[in-house]
């Protein structure tokens, strides 16, 4: 009895004192999007690797700027970034590059995600600088009782027909790449210079035929279903589709010719890393089946490593870059946006 | 000062004092700060509650405004094309209600043609209102003030969400917090051709609303789901704009009930979002709204740090903690002078115990006192007056059984012991001054047939009168004596010759040789007397004795009645 006892003191000691020691050996700092890193994917990888995982959330781009540059990367481990986005962090310096070798369920990846130097911008200089592991394009979401067929192009948008029934997306970046794509620019990210009245007219355009634009996939399921809406930019593609599906909406989802805008999104690992080999352990795990699953299932995004579920197979895909750029198209949609005309907007 | 009863008494009542100020003081102030603290928070819950109430009031009276512009003739001639004058007229209502009410960003008339173009536009710049005309008027047709509006049944008023405008152009409203209320403007046949807008500033409007709060609240307001709109730290509110959501639900436990309806208004103690140290108490009320922009609900609290809450209990407590104290001291004084009242008394009485048993006169008795200490007093007063009485009578009875212990009980005169007592001290006395002394033996002649005759009451009696005679016969510091039954002696101290003591032998013999009287009869008889003188007579009394009664039994055989001093040669 009395060894019992000072054995089960002994335990209990042993557990108290090395508790905190493990916790404080591995905590991994990951920033990242809504529904990214769930609570019980979180748990599953802490119980795995002894670790804490202090997990902080953003919804923009702008955000995850913002809390990644504000302390040169200090305050974070790893971070779920796209690849346009990611340029900048390279650019600045604030992620350092991923050791292949330490990610080996990159082999269950789809063949278009293994191929890293094919994906503008995860490679520079022989480096790998982050790790694909979700996506979205950006198709069109369109009523199934107004259109008999999907919509082919993206200039459904324009359509007459559909004037006032059509939600687009409040963004400068993506609306300037949608006007190059619908003027048939070759690509929609480098707009010549005689290009840009011609691009402001056409969102002048299109501004005058939606009914408005949106910014939360929430608001656009309410406006979709309350106002009658009969096509919409998927700004987060399937996911709305989701939402919309389980709204009890008759929706279909096309991927226009011109290709639909993809954003991919990638872990990177920050230049103020304290363990890169837990950063590492981190984005491996997520490639696994589980977190892939809870990734599709859940949030209705694709992983990399089941085949696409949604559109046609080959469907085309324009992986987002770096605009010509960003402060043009930002402050001319400003002005678009808020009803100025085409000679107003383009002043100087 | 000795531990007495006194002290002891006092402790004992001071103790009982000062617990019972004690305990009376903490649970008054426990009480009484979890009532102030209760009260505070009702408090802060009402000023929540008439809040949200002038929030109601100033939607109210914005919709009115609108109505105003909405319906008045001007805005439908606009948008049936009526020219410049319904134009001019429009905008200077509206420069009227801009200027009267600050709170107001923009006014606007829209048309539901032309990709919802404005037609009567002034904004506010700072302190100036300016009128926005030709080129600069926008097209507004995709914002949901506008076609949600559009839309609407006459009567109603279009309320948005609130958030940060970003329409360029708008002078002060541009990057401001701001909210749109809107009315549909009808023409004869219910068709809307187009809206008026008041655009909001939801600063200036608060600012406003809450001017009188008390310094230390603090003010939020939320949206419906729960972003901030209005926080103390400014970078917390619209985080949804920026991309990260600040919520209330996240920065306060508790507000979940709020937030999915379950509760209209809650009271809840927390603590300062992102600083645990400064706990709050904080209420928060939900107005609901919902119309065509979806719901519309403003969550309104206001929160104040407990410290300030706890500072009033403390001053409370402080202000009690010196009545206590004065309480206890009093407790202790009081204590004190009860215990001194108690036993000042108890002291009193035995001090006179004390005096009564040492012969001493000792302090009053409280007798005059109408209590048990006084009954206790006259008791003992009484016991007092009853063992002196008792003992006076035993000192007159020790003195009486003294003087009959010393004294013929027939004659009064001095027995034997106490004649020999004078004798030997009358001796020492002359031996020490060489003064001379005498002693007579008398005796009675014939008293037996007297005894016979008479009686010996009569006797008796005869013996009292001669005793009495001999007396009136002698100094009062001689000394006269009965020794036997018939026998007496006389010692004369400080006589200076013989013949001193043969006058008063004389005398003595002249005044037994009247006649007595006793009981009727008249008796006559006579005395011898022999003398010895000290000191050639005899150094003691065994000697003088002998020798004075050898003189007297010489004259009793020549025929008695005659006086004779001691003769060595002849006895």
């Amino acid at each position: 009895m009395q060894s019992f006892r000072s054995n089960a003191v002994r335990i209990f000691l042993t557990l108290t004192l090395a508790f905190p020691l493990l916790a404080a050996a591995g905590t991994l700092r990951v920033l990242a999007w809504p529904g990214y890193a769930d609570a019980d994917v979180v748990k599953a990888f802490e119980q795995r690797t002894g670790s804490r995982v202090e997990l902080t959330l953003i919804a923009s781009d702008s955000a995850l700027w913002e809390l990644m540059s504000r302390n040169s990367g200090g305050d974070f481990d790893v971070f779920a970034v796209n690849t346009a986005e990611l340029q900048r962090y390279i650019r600045e310096g604030l992620v350092v590059p991923v050791d292949l070798q330490r990610i080996p369920n990159r082999a269950a990846q789809q063949p278009r995600f293994r191929k890293l130097e094919a994906i503008p911008g995860l490679v520079h200089d022989d480096k790998v600088f982050a790790i694909p592991y979700t996506f979205a394009e950006m198709g069109l979401i369109y009523d199934r009782n107004q259109l008999a067929a999907p919509p082919e192009s993206i200039n459904a948008l324009w359509d007459p027909r559909f004037r006032g029934k059509v939600l687009a997306f409040n963004d400068a970046n993506h609306n300037f790449s949608l006007a190059a794509q619908s003027l048939g620019r070759a690509t929609p990210f480098a707009l010549a210079e005689h290009d840009w009245r011609d691009a402001v007219e056409r969102l002048i355009a299109l501004r005058r035929n939606v009914l408005t634009f949106y910014t939360q996939p929430e608001e656009s399921v309410e406006l979709f279903r309350r106002q009658r809406v009969a096509v919409m930019l998927a700004n987060y593609g399937s996911q709305q589709l989701k939402l919309l599906e389980a709204a009890g909406a008759d929706v279909g989802y096309a991927i226009p010719r011109e290709g639909a805008l993809a954003w991919l999104d990638c872990w990177a690992i920050s230049r103020g890393v304290r363990d890169k080999a837990l950063a590492e352990a981190w984005i491996d795990f997520l490639l696994e089946p589980g977190p892939g699953q809870v990734l599709t299932n859940r949030q209705g995004l694709a992983n990399t490593t089941s085949p696409v579920p949604r559109g046609p197979e080959g469907a085309k895909l324009v992986w987002l870059e770096p605009p010509e750029s960003i402060e043009r198209r930002t402050r001319l949609w400003a002005r678009i946006i808020s009803g100025d005309g085409a000679g107003k907007v383009l002043a100087r | 000062m000795k531990f007495g009863i006194a002290s002891r008494l006092a402790l004992l009542l001071a103790l009982v004092g000062i617990l019972a100020a004690g305990f009376t003081g903490f649970y008054a102030y426990d009480a009484s700060r979890s009532l102030l603290i209760d009260s505070a928070k009702n408090e802060l819950l009402t000023s929540t509650q008439v809040l949200s109430r002038r929030i109601v009031l100033a939607r109210e009276q914005i919709s009115r405004d609108v109505r105003i512009l909405a319906e008045h003739p001007a805005a439908l001639a606009i948008l049936q094309g009526g020219g410049d004058e319904p134009v001019e007229t429009l905008a200077t209502v509206a420069r009227v209600l801009m200027s009267v009410n600050p709170g107001y960003f923009q006014i606007r008339l829209i048309s539901a043609s032309d990709n919802g173009k404005e037609r009567v536009r002034i904004d506010r710049d700072g302190a100036r209102l300016v009128r926005v005309r030709g080129e600069d008027l926008q097209e507004k047709g995709h914002y949901a003030y506008v076609f949600d509006t559009l839309a609407l049944p006459p009567g109603e008023t279009y309320v948005s969400r609130i958030v940060i405008n970003h329409e360029q152009g708008a002078h002060s409203a541009v990057g401001q917090p701001s909210l749109q209320l809107a009315r549909p403007v009808f023409d004869a046949q219910g068709h809307s051709l187009g809206v008026a807008v008041i655009d909001v500033d939801l600063n200036g409007m608060f600012a406003l609303l809450a001017a009188d709060l008390p310094q230390d609240y603090r003010l939020f307001l939320t949206n419906a789901r729960g972003d901030f709109l209005i926080h103390p730290d400014s970078t917390q509110t619209f985080g949804f704009d920026r991309g990260r959501r600040v919520r209330l639900q996240d920065s306060f436990a508790g507000t979940e009930a709020l937030i999915d309806g379950r509760v209209d208004q809650i009271l809840i103690e927390t603590h300062e979002p992102g600083d645990s140290q400064t706990p709050l108490v904080a209420a928060f009320v939900c107005k609901k709204a919902t119309n065509a922009s979806g719901d519309t609900s403003l969550i309104l609290g206001l929160a104040q740090p407990l410290e300030a809450i706890v500072a009033q209990a403390d001053r409370l407590g402080s202000a009690m903690l010196k009545i206590v104290l004065g309480l206890c001291l009093a407790c202790a004084v009081a204590a004190v002078m009860v215990a001194r009242a108690v036993t000042h008394p108890i002291n009193a009485m035995s001090a006179a115990v004390k005096g009564f048993s040492e012969q001493r006169g000792g302090p009053g008795l409280p007798l005059e006192r109408r209590d048990e200490i006084g009954a206790l007093a006259r008791s003992f007063n009484q016991l007092r007056e009853q063992i002196g009485q008792q003992l006076a009578e035993l000192q007159r009875s020790r003195s009486e059984l003294e003087h009959l212990s010393q004294h013929d009980t027939l004659t009064g005169l001095a027995n034997r012991a106490l004649f020999a007592d004078r004798v030997a001290q009358a001796l020492a006395a002359a031996r020490r001054d060489g003064t001379r002394l005498a002693l007579m033996f008398m005796d009675l002649d014939k008293f037996k047939p007297i005894n016979d005759r008479f009686g010996h009451a009569i006797g008796d009696a005869l013996l009292g009168a001669f005793a009495d005679r001999i007396r009136s016969g002698i100094r009062e510091s001689d000394t006269a004596a009965r020794v036997g039954g018939d026998e007496f002696m006389v010692l004369l101290r400080d006589i200076h010759d013989n013949e001193d003591a043969l006058v008063v032998a004389n005398k003595i013999r002249s005044l037994v040789n009247e006649p007595f009287l006793v009981d009727g009869h008249t008796i006559s008889f006579s005395i011898s007397i022999g003398i010895a003188f000290y000191p050639e007579d005899g150094a003691d009394i065994t000697e003088l004795s002998k020798h004075a009664d050898q003189a007297m039994y010489r004259i009793k055989g020549r025929g008695a009645d005659s006086v004779a001093f001691f003769d060595a040669t002849l006895d």
